[in-house]
């Protein structure tokens, strides 16, 4: 935590906007293909993340195997997007990770708690280096103001966690180990994601009780061409502590807006990274689906070109299993609507009609036919063990 | 009502160990060839010079305040330890069995007790883990303004400061301009700067040489025992019989404990004594370590148990250490 040290003492607060709490989490994950030929095995994994000397590289095999890097830490000192304009500096240490699923797919998240400054003068650097994670915000404004700035109202000099998980990303896979060749387009996808915490005895905003369904808390995002879900974890009736907003900005990039009950903000961050994941999956088979000239092409050659998702992607679906069981909820709700393991299953199916199809057209390829459906349906039965 | 139950795997899960803690670790010197070469008269004289210094109620004081053991009656935790240079010129420094009779008798003419003595050259690399590299992977530059995440940080290879530089005075823009001398500044300097740019590591003839500078604040982060390899201890004594003792400083431990039963390597605050030559070397020294990311569990469980023995620790590892210069 910070112990902050006032060496300069703050303004006087006005009466109107009082310089209350800040304790927010702001980052970015980035997900992408692992760029090797077939999937990656445990030691080589091991060996891409170690990216940080007499750092630890923690794996897990079930129920997927999945490895993460040791943090890195990453200074920063500069402006925070506000959506009301106010200015409002940062100075501090953003962490990032990297971490590998399933030997395939790559992914780089960098977070950050906002705290409130004690002062308006920056500390000494040694201050921020031992608070590793956490960016002290000067200036008048508020967790809403910044979680809406990060969202959706970056500039270039603003504070840029995606760029720090951009360059994670390129750095593993340069690293010896891998080939460098990839068996399908993939493209990287962007989850901005930014909590808030609401204690027990704090007001609920009211505009959020009873939403069900809304475009957009924030009033600058591009409604026209933006998917949103916003989910209350219970009914208008009772007073809940989760809120979730998960946002399509654009081809790439989707926002999540947290607002949470106290929990471990690296839980979150784990949850984040989990439907990162999940959300690639499903933009990137879909996108080969879409691609993929079903009934122009024969069924075979159709096949033929997603089966690299059956080989490497298909058994990777487990939303959730990474997921502490405070933040369960959040994932819940993101399955009610939109219902992400409702797609899933919808595009598995597609890709299980094409195999039948393919099968149909070729007789003689029968006995291979069963085997690769075989797969399919496992993957589908994995499907309604982890929804 | 549901079961419940509780898997992990312990590859997955977050591991930092403890290591023991004295109060205070004192460093009775810092030594090089030339000092020891200069025979048993500079010895003494240096014992002689720091005894005043380094005697308990003194170093008592510098352990805590007045909280937790001074008030429980228990006499703080002190061991003391001295750094043998056989790093910086390599060969040249005679060897253990030489050498530490030497110190040891040295000191003991003046009731100093000599706990561990310690080799630059671990610093660098101890039993196989590569410290110096650690700490350099550890490094958290000093952004300046402006320094939003889109850009890695711009580092002078090998070289690290406590501010901005000053922009390159020897080139010119087109037209044959020359840019106007710019000033380096401190970054958070109060009004003025004490700008210090710290050279880390050079490359001699393929030889990767780590700075003085920068194994000294190596061997600082290790008596603050915050320093972790993979999660795991990287300071291990290994206890030294002062009649058996190698011919060659390779052969000497890392860390050697020369006492029966000392107080722990590591400690909760560190207090160097050292010649007034060190100073642009520590001054150095407190800018890396001001920049250094350390284990934040291993820092975290230094303030926690100083907090149960009843003594306020900084949170920053450089405001943990102390001082005295001595003038020639």
């Amino acid at each position: 935590m910070a112990a902050p040290k006032a060496t300069a003492v703050p303004r006087a607060p006005k009466a109107r906007e009082p310089a209350e709490e800040l304790d927010m989490l702001v980052g970015e994950v980035r997900t992408t293909l692992l760029q090797n030929s077939h999937r990656v095995g445990a030691t080589t994994v091991a060996a891409l993340l170690d990216i940080v000397p007499g750092g630890r590289v923690r794996s897990a095999t079930r129920p997927v195997a999945h490895a993460f890097s040791p943090d890195v830490r990453v200074g920063v000192h500069c402006p925070l997007a506000t959506i009301s304009g106010t200015r409002a500096d940062g100075a501090g240490t953003a962490v990032a990770r990297a971490s590998v699923t399933g030997g395939t797919v790559l992914q780089a998240s960098t977070r950050a708690r906002l705290t409130r400054a004690a002062g308006e003068r920056r500390l000494p650097w040694s201050h921020y280096v031992a608070n590793p994670g956490i960016i002290e915000v000067a200036g008048r404004t508020d967790a809403d103001d910044l979680a809406a700035g990060f969202l959706t109202t970056q500039t270039r000099a603003s504070l840029d966690l995606g760029a720090v998980s951009s360059r994670l990303l390129s750095r593993v896979q340069r690293r010896p180990g891998i080939d460098r060749v990839t068996s399908l387009r993939a493209r990287r996808t962007q989850l901005r994601f930014a909590v808030t915490w609401r204690s027990s005895d704090s007001a609920v905003l009211p505009q959020l009780l009873g939403a069900q369904r809304r475009i957009s808390d924030f009033p600058s995002v591009p409604t026209g061409s933006a998917e949103s879900f916003h989910r209350n974890s219970e009914p208008a009736a009772s007073v809940s502590p989760v809120s979730v907003e998960f946002t399509i900005q654009d081809e790439t990039l989707r926002t999540l807006r947290l607002r949470l009950g106290r929990c471990d903000p690296s839980d979150v961050v784990a949850a984040c990274e989990d439907l990162a994941l999940h959300d690639w999956l499903l933009s990137t088979v879909e996108s080969l689906l879409d691609n993929s000239r079903i009934g122009v092409d024969s069924a075979q050659e159709v096949v033929r070109r997603f089966r690299p998702v059956i080989d490497h992607l298909l058994h990777l679906w487990m939303p959730g299993a990474r997921v502490t069981e405070e933040l369960a909820e959040v994932w819940a709700a993101l399955e009610r609507r939109p219902g992400f393991s409702r797609e899933w299953s919808s595009l598995v199916g597609r890709i299980r009609d094409q195999l039948a199809l393919a099968g149909l057209e070729s007789s003689s390829s029968l006995s291979a036919l069963a085997r690769v459906a075989g797969v399919c349906q496992a993957g589908a039965e994995e499907d309604s063990v982890g929804a | 009502m549901p079961g419940s139950a509780v898997f992990r795997e312990t590859s997955a899960v977050e591991r930092t160990v403890e290591v023991p803690l004295a109060h205070l670790s004192v460093e009775l010197g810092h030594f090089y060839p030339e000092d020891l070469a200069g025979g048993a008269g500079v010895l003494a004289e240096h014992f002689r010079r720091i005894a005043p210094w380094v005697d308990r109620p003194r170093l008592g004081s510098l352990a805590g305040g007045a909280g937790g053991a001074a008030r429980a009656g228990r006499a703080p935790r002190v061991s003391t330890c001295l750094l043998v240079d056989d790093y910086s010129d390599q060969g040249k420094m005679p060897p253990p069995a030489a050498v530490v009779p030497q110190l040891l008798a040295a000191a003991r003419a003046q009731d100093i007790v000599i706990d561990y003595i310690a080799r630059e050259s671990a610093c660098a690399a101890a039993e196989n883990v590569p410290l110096a590299r650690i700490v350099e992977g550890a490094l958290v530059a000093d952004p300046p303004y402006g320094a939003n995440g889109s850009r890695p940080t711009l580092n002078e290879t090998g070289w690290l400061c406590n501010g901005a530089r000053s922009p390159s005075t020897t080139g010119t823009r087109a037209m044959g301009v020359a840019e106007p001398w710019q000033p380096p500044t401190e970054n958070g300097s109060r009004r003025h700067s004490v700008f210090l740019d710290v050279e880390l590591w050079s490359e001699h003839r393929g030889h990767h040489a780590w700075s003085c500078a920068f194994l000294a604040a190596v061997w600082q982060l290790l008596r603050l025992g915050l320093l972790r390899a993979g999660g795991e201890t990287v300071v291990r004594p290994v206890t030294v019989d002062p009649a058996d003792l190698p011919d060659r400083w390779a052969d000497f431990p890392s860390i050697g404990r020369l006492t029966p039963a000392p107080a722990p390597f590591c400690a909760y605050r560190t207090f160097s004594v050292l010649d007034t030559g060190y100073l642009p070397v520590e001054h150095a020294v407190r800018v890396i370590l001001g920049q250094v990311g350390v284990d934040s569990a291993a820092l975290s469980a230094t303030e926690r148990r100083a907090g149960a023995e009843g003594i306020a620790l900084p949170p920053e590892p450089a405001d943990r250490l102390s001082y005295f210069f001595l003038g020639r």
